[in-house]
């Protein structure tokens, strides 16, 4: 039971009274005991504490902290500045996990000798609607970095993003620390993490719940917050160009261009005023689409380019929307 | 002469011994000097490889029936305390480093408030480690009463290693058994802390003795290693946080300055042994950088009520440029040391 093997689980935790027993019981029956498990409490003012307290009591190696609310980035931050297993892994407070999650994640760590290791997760719905389910269809071994990317950007990433079903060594969040005060925080460290890897263990197996609600953080679709997301990606174009991976920047590009439009949909849907965030996001993306390359290799990015270009960002808006409808 | 074995005795005393041949023996003579004789000497010899088994070998057939011997493996101090806190055949126990040393009425002092209160803390000093003069020392006034007053009473110069060290401190040894309170032998600092909580969060009273009763002797040189020092700065964390939460569950108001602030002192220390044991420059400005955007060393000065004087200058450096370039005037302050020593 030495430390280097023991798995720091990050938990921060936020007024979930409802869904919190559930998942911590699911972590106090882990069949990996070498654990370590730190509930943050961001501030919470529901039955939530106690529920956690009360687990502190019977096992101790939970332990529980309070701090004032800050938001998820800074509960999982004050986590990773107090953790100290030689492995980390977050879950979330509303979700649950199988007991053998860390087991199989550690072993295949250990087998593919990886610093990180990730699986499937299944989704449950709890009134929330139905979102799109993706996961990774290889079978259990390693992923390169490039693999990697190409599940990403051709249909899997939320299992490649989200920072719950994976576990990392301790090393990888040396220099890290997630964007306090912004959404979809898990994009803006995934390319500073991978950069670290050159390939990661999967496990295919659904070994995570992830539980949808209307009143958790993703599950509430505020247009406004949905701009970190673009934030995000626009940031890891800069970081793909730089190392010379024009191809991703390419495609980061195109998730830009497809996620403004959505918001874009989601604005006028619910009769907001364009934000001027919105705005000056639009005009980073004209600048990336002309200022470093040619396009040369993808077409349909250059022709979409141009347009841009001539018309303006809501007539292009109109037309890719348009071209979606149609499909 | 009376039997001894029979009678349980009153206070046990946990020494664990790694490599400290030269400071061993006046650490176990100074318990034989204590005025109280119903004592008992628990010597653990953590696996040493100098003369340190051989003295403590002599001590114990010159000395006899005070002192139970016991050799281990190395393992560290944290495994030693434990299988003192096993063997122990006493009511009370207390810890003592094996390089440090008691003042001789401190025992009786303590055993005194020891059936009324959970808790018996006296005072400690700084000592030079050759000459044995006292270059500073720490204690606190007079109190006896609830665990919730004495943190009140504590607050406004609360010093964290007086709060958490194991060393001069009293313990009940049926509360530290029935609640089974050990040192966690997988943390290789940070493992005194742990205990003391945990026993905090147990004990009700408390006796606080404003005597001078244990004497440390400091060690100048600094062996860790980057990687090391960096956990022990992660630790220090959360042993900052815990205190803050305690300092909050017991209403202190000022609870930011004092965990924060002793924090900050870590910090503080923590680049300065980076600044003066690693060589490049480069490495050095890195770690600066690193520990600032980690900690948000800003966030922490900017919050803070009261700050001292050195507190302002890393307030300034930290909201300029100049943050990595703190590393000079730590090397010069090393260097100003060193002259003068």
């Amino acid at each position: 039971m030495t430390h280097e093997e023991k798995i720091s689980v990050i938990v921060p935790i936020y007024n979930v009274e409802n869904y919190l027993e559930r998942c911590l019981k699911s972590i106090q029956c882990q069949t990996y005991q070498n654990l370590e498990v730190l509930l943050i409490d961001d501030g919470s003012s529901d039955r939530s504490a106690q529920i956690a307290k009360r687990y502190c009591e019977k096992d101790r190696r939970f332990f529980y902290h309070y701090k004032k609310n800050g938001g998820l980035s800074s509960a999982r931050n004050l986590g990773l500045n107090m953790c100290t297993g030689g492995i980390i892994s977050f879950i979330d407070s509303d979700d649950y996990v199988k007991k053998d999650m860390m087991e199989k994640l550690y072993k295949s760590m250990k087998r593919c000798n990886s610093k990180m290791a990730l699986c499937n997760f299944q989704y449950i719905y709890e009134e929330a609607a139905k979102l799109p389910e993706t996961k990774i269809s290889v079978s259990d071994g390693t992923i390169t970095y490039q693999e990697f990317w190409d599940f990403y950007y051709e249909g899997c990433q939320a299992p490649c993003v989200v920072a719950w079903n994976k576990l990392y060594h301790r090393s990888l969040f040396e220099d890290i620390r997630f964007p306090e005060g912004k959404v979809n925080e898990d994009e803006f460290v995934i390319y500073d993490l991978m950069k670290q890897v050159d390939n990661i263990s999967f496990v295919q197996e659904l070994l995570y719940f992830y539980v949808q609600r209307t009143t958790s953080i993703m599950g509430s679709k505020n247009p406004v917050k949905m701009l970190d997301g673009i934030e995000a990606l626009l940031k890891r174009n800069e970081q793909f160009y730089e190392d010379g991976s024009y191809h991703l920047c390419e495609r980061t590009l195109h998730k830009c261009i497809y996620g403004l439009t959505d918001i874009y949909n989601l604005i006028r849907q619910n009769n907001m005023d364009l934000p001027e965030r919105y705005v000056s996001l639009c005009e980073m993306l004209k600048k990336e689409l002309f200022s470093h390359y040619k396009f040369v290799e993808d077409t349909k990015l250059y022709l979409k380019a141009r347009i841009y270009r001539i018309v303006g960002y809501q007539f292009f808006i109109w037309i890719s929307n348009w071209k979606r409808r149609g499909k | 002469m009376k039997s001894m074995t029979d009678k349980r005795k009153a206070l046990s005393v946990i020494i664990p011994a790694y490599n400290t041949q030269q400071h061993i023996e006046k650490c176990v003579e100074s318990v034989l000097a204590q005025k109280r004789k119903d004592l008992e000497i628990i010597l653990i010899n953590d696996g040493s490889t100098d003369h340190t088994e051989h003295i403590c070998k002599n001590l114990k057939q010159t000395y006899g029936e005070q002192i139970l011997f016991l050799t281990k493996q190395n393992e560290g101090v944290s495994a030693a305390r434990n299988l003192g806190i096993e063997k122990a055949n006493s009511s009370y126990v207390m810890f003592l480093d094996s390089d440090d040393f008691l003042e001789p009425n401190i025992c009786s002092k303590m055993l005194e408030n020891a059936e009324t209160f959970d808790l018996v803390i006296c005072g400690y000093a700084q000592c030079e480690k050759d000459t044995e003069k006292i270059m500073s020392s720490f204690s606190c006034p007079s109190f006896s009463g609830k665990r919730e007053d004495f943190l009140v009473h504590t607050a406004s110069y609360l010093n964290p290693p007086f709060l958490l060290g194991p060393c001069f401190k009293l313990f009940n040894l049926d509360l530290i058994k029935k609640n089974q309170i050990l040192f966690p032998p997988e943390l290789s600092y940070g493992e005194d802390a742990v205990f003391v909580f945990h026993y905090l969060e147990i004990c009700r009273s408390i006796r606080c003795i404003p005597d001078i009763g244990y004497y440390y002797r400091k060690n100048q040189k600094s062996s860790l290693s980057a990687g090391w020092k960096k956990e022990k700065l992660q630790i220090n964390y959360r042993i900052a946080k815990q205190i803050e939460t305690l300092l909050i569950q017991n209403h202190i108001a000022n609870y930011q300055d004092i965990s924060d602030g002793w924090f900050l002192n870590c910090i503080t220390s923590y680049m300065q042994e980076t600044a003066v044991y690693e060589n490049s420059f480069q490495e050095v400005k890195g770690v600066f950088r690193n520990v600032k955007n980690i900690y948000q060393v800003n966030r922490l000065l900017a919050d803070m009520k009261c700050r001292t004087k050195a507190q302002h200058i890393l307030r300034i450096a930290a909201r300029g440029k100049i943050w990595e370039n703190i590393l000079y005037l730590f090397r010069l302050k090393s260097y100003i040391q060193r002259k003068n020593l």
